[in-house]
């Protein structure tokens, strides 16, 4: 089983390890709840070092991306985060991940974990003279989430962050941690710094996440992690931050709406079942449009949904969505929200079931539970 | 360490039993629900519902996982705790008060017998 260089302070913090993906991760540190809901309302700090790290560069490399993404990543500027789906020839998705344009010909792909090897693999197959370097094993992330994620951050750094804007990223030096070792990967190694070359933590800011909140991923290099989420532990405990494990990270992601990858996709679904719709642009050519353009001329799939629970009971992957006395569709995620305090569902229903205000049912083991179609997310984040 | 009642009787699937003449109290031990972490949803047995041994009687769930409860013993459901319908949280709380899950009246009185004692149970769980 694979650990993440933070492995040894979730072990100390009394966190309840499982597997995932291959890794051993935290599940829990105290609730899920908790911790789900510290995240909603002030802050949460996740070790997501266990995501792939894949950085391709070299001339040209900007033209791999617009054949292998679906989402327009070749015309991001320099500092941009993008969200895409990966497909095959089929149009099926490999996975989905996030692009940041690093430099000009420079790109850091962000797979999952479970499927890194995969998309390293298909990426080295289209590679074609570019450089792509699999920097996983040297790379840690911690996701920092959650409405005051901003403010902790600026208790670890000097640089200016409103500089960072949502779905945008920069190198960053966090000189408000005590370290002083120069960075020697291929991420980190050389880059211009927000903040200058100072002492601290040099670091990847990027501003996005999983959990539809403001808040940031920031990766380093293994040596510098621990330093680094105890900054992070320290600092943030006024500002409300707690530890918050894969358990809250699946709920807050799936309270969004946003897709698991492996559970709400299994390489046999397309976008057009998966949605988001803008994460498939087609004003460039990529692997798998012309499969996707067949699709679309037939017409003729299941969509992904959001369910919400009118009844009583906790929808879960693999049970049946049904109408009248048909088995109409599968839940793929399901949960209880925490701040509905309801059921909500992810699951494949065929189109004519698929808008909002449909009534379904769910089979919660012998029951038919009242369930409604509604549009995701399932909660909005707040207007300030 | 998780707290164990001395004069309850337990079962291998962490469950308590509290007899009372021919009634059998069923709840989670201590145990049992801090390795369920905080249950969200609870589904009870129907009163009345004839139920055998190792039969599934409820399904506890939390945020992650759904886990069957097994009746103890075989009887007829006499009881069943409604409170937890709206706060299942207390199968988390008081375990051994408030968070009880149902009342079976004991068909036979002879499969209490195969039940652990507090110090069986105790050592079941390595403690």
């Amino acid at each position: 089983m694979k650990t993440t260089p933070l492995h040894e302070e979730h072990v100390i913090s009394g966190a309840r390890m499982m597997p995932f993906a291959g890794w051993d991760m935290p599940i829990q540190y105290t609730s899920v709840i908790e911790e789900h809901m510290a995240v909603r309302e002030h802050c949460g700090a996740f070790d997501v070092s266990h995501m792939g790290d894949l950085l391709i560069r070299g001339a040209g490399a900007r033209n791999l991306m617009e054949r292998l993404m679906t989402n327009d990543v070749a015309s991001a500027p320099v500092g941009r985060c993008v969200y895409s789906h990966i497909l095959d020839e089929q149009g099926r998705i490999i996975d989905d991940t996030i692009v940041m344009t690093i430099a000009e010909d420079e790109f850091l792909v962000v797979p999952n974990a479970a499927t890194t090897e995969r998309v390293s693999g298909w990426i080295r197959k289209h590679i074609d003279g570019r450089e792509l370097l699999d920097i996983s094993d040297f790379v840690a992330t911690i996701a920092v989430q959650g409405p005051s994620a901003a403010a902790v951050l600026e208790r670890i750094t000097s640089a200016d962050l409103s500089r960072v804007r949502f779905f945008w990223g920069a190198f960053v030096m966090l000189d408000g941690v005590d370290w002083s070792r120069k960075p020697s990967g291929d991420l980190l190694k050389g880059r211009a710094y927000l903040g200058g070359e100072v002492r601290g933590v040099p670091a990847l800011l990027s501003r996005t996440g999983y959990t539809g909140e403001d808040g940031f991923e920031i990766a380093c290099e293994n040596e510098a992690a621990s330093t680094l989420w105890r900054a992070l532990l320290d600092r943030g405990a006024e500002h409300g931050l707690r530890r918050a494990g894969l358990g809250a990270r699946d709920t807050l992601r799936l309270e969004k709406g946003f897709l698991l990858s492996g559970t709400d996709f299994d390489g046999t679904q397309t976008p057009f079942q998966t949605g988001p719709t803008w994460v498939t642009k087609f004003n460039h050519d990529f692997i798998g449009r012309e499969a996707l353009e067949m699709q679309k001329g037939v017409g003729e799939y299941t969509v992904l949904v959001g369910m919400i629970m009118n009844g009583r009971g906790v929808p879960r992957h693999g049970y049946d969505v049904v109408s009248g006395s048909n088995v109409v569709g599968r839940v793929t995620s399901g949960t209880m929200s925490p701040v509905l305090r309801k059921g909500i569902a992810l699951g494949y229903v065929p189109r004519e079931y698929a808008q909002p205000g449909t009534n379904l049912q769910i089979r919660v083991r012998n029951d038919l539970v009242d369930a409604e179609v509604v549009s995701t997310p399932f909660i909005r984040r707040e207007k300030k | 360490m998780s707290e164990i009642i001395p004069d309850l009787k337990y079962t291998k699937d962490h469950e308590y039993v509290k007899v009372e003449g021919k009634l059998a109290r069923i709840g989670l031990t201590d145990h049992a629900q801090s390795e369920l972490t905080e249950i969200v949803f609870v589904e009870l047995p129907s009163v009345g519902k004839e139920i055998a041994e190792g039969e599934v009687m409820a399904n506890v769930e939390s945020v992650k996982t759904v886990s069957e409860v097994f009746a103890p013993v075989s009887g007829v459901v006499k009881e069943a705790n409604d409170k937890l319908v709206d706060s299942p949280e207390l199968l988390n709380t008081d375990p051994y008060g408030e968070g009880w899950i149902a009342v079976i009246e004991v068909s036979d009185a002879a499969s209490l017998a195969s039940l652990m004692s507090a110090d069986d149970y105790r050592r079941l769980l390595g403690e």
